[in-house]
C-alpha cells in the first residue's frame, strides 16, 4: 500500500502545479494520523464472529445447503415431448 | 531537518506504529479458529439458465433486489435487463458510449445506471410514464473511466474511477456531493456496506480502502495484495469484506481488526481474479478467473470447495441473488449462466 507504484511525480487527483509535495506530505501524514489512532480487536474474536455468523445463518444458505425441490425458481423446466 | 523531511519521517514512524498495532492484534490465525469447523463438502452446482443475446463480450452484471431481474453490460453497446427466471429480455438498452465497464440496478427497480470509457455515469429509468426507457440523468466529472458505481437509493450513486477518485453524486442536481481521494492509482472496483454508511474500495495500487460515505473520509486502508485489486465484495455481516487481485489471490480482510485474515490461492492458479461475490451466510466466496472458471472457495477453511465451468472465456463479472438462491457469471464469450 504504502509503495507507490506510479511515477514518483503523480500528483493526487484535482492537484494544480500549485500542489506542493509540502502540500502531500501534509495530507499524507495526517491520514497515517488518523489510521493509526483506531482501535482494533483481537483476530481471535473477529475471527469467531465471523465462523459463528456463517453457522448462524447457513441454514438460509441455498448455495451451501442446496435448494430444495419444492422452492427453486430456477429448477430446470421439464420438457415435454410431443408425441 | 527542513519541514518536509520532518513530515515524511513522522509518516514512516506512523507507518511502523500501524504495522505494530495490527501485528499486537494478530493473535491466532483463522485457519486454526476454523479448524474444528465442519467442511461444508464439495459444492457441485449446476447450470441453470443460459442468458443468450449479447454480441459481444460481457463486462458488468448486477442482480435487482426482487432477486429475479438483472441487468448486464456488454460492449456490443447494449445493457440488457433480463428475467432469470424466463431468461426473457425485459428491456435492451443501446447506449451512447459501447465502451461499458459496469453496471448497477437501482435498489427499487427504478433504475440502472452504467458507464465506462465515455468517464460519465448515465442512468436510465425504467419505468417511464410513456413505457420506454430513456437517460434520465448524465453524471459528468470524473476525469478518467468509470470502473464502477452502486445506488444507494433512487437519487444517490457512488461511483469508481480511473482518476484514482470515488464520488457519491446527488443524481436530482448531477453534482458530486462528495470526492473521495486518497488511492495513488487506478480504483476499480467499490462495495456497499450492509447498512449503507460506509464502502470499499480497491485499486490499482494493491490496496483497499475503508470510506465513510457522509464525510469523505478514508476510515483505513488495507495493504497486503501484491498487484491490481480488480474486485471487493463486503461479508454480509459488514465486518469483513473479499478482495479479488491480477496477483492470483483472493483475500478476506477484517475492518475490525483492521488486516488481512486469510488468502485464497493455490500453486496451480496463476491468473488474475475479476470478479468476488459471498454467499448469503458469508461461507462461499464465488471468484471469477482470467482462465474461463469461477472457483467456489470455502470462506473460512480457505479450501477450494468447487468449480463453475462452463464459459469459453474470461469470467468477466458475478453476482449472488439478494436471497442467496442462485449466483450469476457473466464472461467474454457473451454469455451469462445462472447457477444453484
Amino acid at each position: 500500500m504504502y509503495t507507490c507504484r506510479t511515477a514518483a511525480v503523480r500528483l493526487y487527483p484535482g492537484a494544480t502545479t500549485a500542489t506542493t509535495n509540502m502540500d502531500v506530505a501534509k495530507t499524507q501524514a495526517e491520514q497515517l494520523r488518523h489510521e493509526a489512532s483506531i482501535q482494533r480487536k483481537k483476530v481471535s474474536e473477529v475471527a469467531k464472529d465471523l465462523i459463528d455468523y456463517c453457522e448462524k445463518e447457513k441454514p438460509n444458505d441455498t448455495l451451501v445447503c442446496g435448494p430444495s425441490d419444492s422452492h427453486n425458481p430456477f429448477q430446470e423446466k421439464k420438457s415435454c415431448i410431443v408425441l | 531537518m527542513s519541514e518536509l523531511d520532518q513530515l515524511r519521517q513522522e509518516a514512516e514512524q506512523l507507518k511502523a506504529q500501524i504495522r505494530e498495532a495490527r501485528k499486537a492484534a494478530n493473535d491466532t490465525t483463522l485457519a486454526s479458529v476454523a479448524a474444528n469447523l465442519e467442511p461444508i463438502g464439495r459444492i457441485q452446482m449446476r447450470t441453470r439458465r443460459t442468458l443468450r443475446g449479447h454480441l459481444a463480450k460481457i463486462y458488468a452484471m448486477h442482480w435487482a433486489s426482487d432477486s429475479r431481474n438483472l441487468v448486464s453490460a456488454s460492449q456490443d453497446g447494449k445493457l440488457i435487463v433480463w428475467d432469470s427466471y424466463t431468461t426473457n429480455k425485459v428491456h435492451a438498452i443501446p447506449l451512447r458510449s459501447s465502451w461499458v465497464m459496469t453496471c448497477a440496478y437501482a435498489p427499487s427497480g427504478s433504475f440502472v445506471a452504467c458507464g465506462g470509457l465515455d468517464n460519465i455515469c448515465s442512468i436510465y429509468s425504467l419505468k417511464t410514464r410513456e413505457g420506454n426507457v430513456r437517460v434520465s440523468r448524465e453524471l459528468p466529472g470524473h476525469t478518467g473511466y468509470l470502473s464502477c458505481c452502486r445506488f444507494l437509493d433512487d437519487n444517490q450513486i457512488v461511483t469508481s474511477s480511473g482518476d484514482m477518485t470515488c464520488a457519491l453524486w446527488d443524481i436530482e442536481t448531477g453534482q458530486q456531493v462528495t470526492a473521495f481521494t486518497g488511492h495513488t492509482g487506478d480504483v476499480m472496483s467499490l462495495s456497499l456496506a450492509p447498512d449503507m454508511r460506509t464502502f470499499i474500495s480497491g485499486a490499482c495500487d494493491a490496496s483497499a480502502k475503508l470510506w465513510d460515505i457522509r464525510d469523505g473520509m478514508c476510515k483505513q486502508t488495507f495493504p497486503g495484495h501484491e498487484s491490481d485489486i480488480n474486485a471487493v465484495a463486503f461479508f454480509p455481516s459488514g465486518n469483513a469484506f473479499a478482495t479479488g487481485s491480477d496477483d492470483a489471490t483472493c483475500r478476506l480482510f477484517d475492518i475490525r481488526a483492521d488486516q488481512e485474515l486469510a488468502m485464497y490461492s493455490h500453486d496451480n492458479i496463476i491468473c488474475g481474479i475479476t470478479s468476488v461475490a459471498f454467499s448469503k451466510s458469508g461461507r462461499l466466496l464465488f471468484a471469477g478467473y482470467d482462465d474461463f472458471n469461477c472457483n467456489v472457495w470455502d470462506s473460512m477453511r480457505q479450501e477450494r470447495a468447487g468449480v463453475l465451468a462452463g464459459h469459453d472465456n474470461r469470467v468477466s463479472c458475478l453476482g449472488v441473488t439478494e436471497d442467496g438462491m442462485a449466483v450469476c457469471t457473466g464472461s467474454w464469450d457473451s454469455f451469462l449462466k445462472i447457477w444453484n
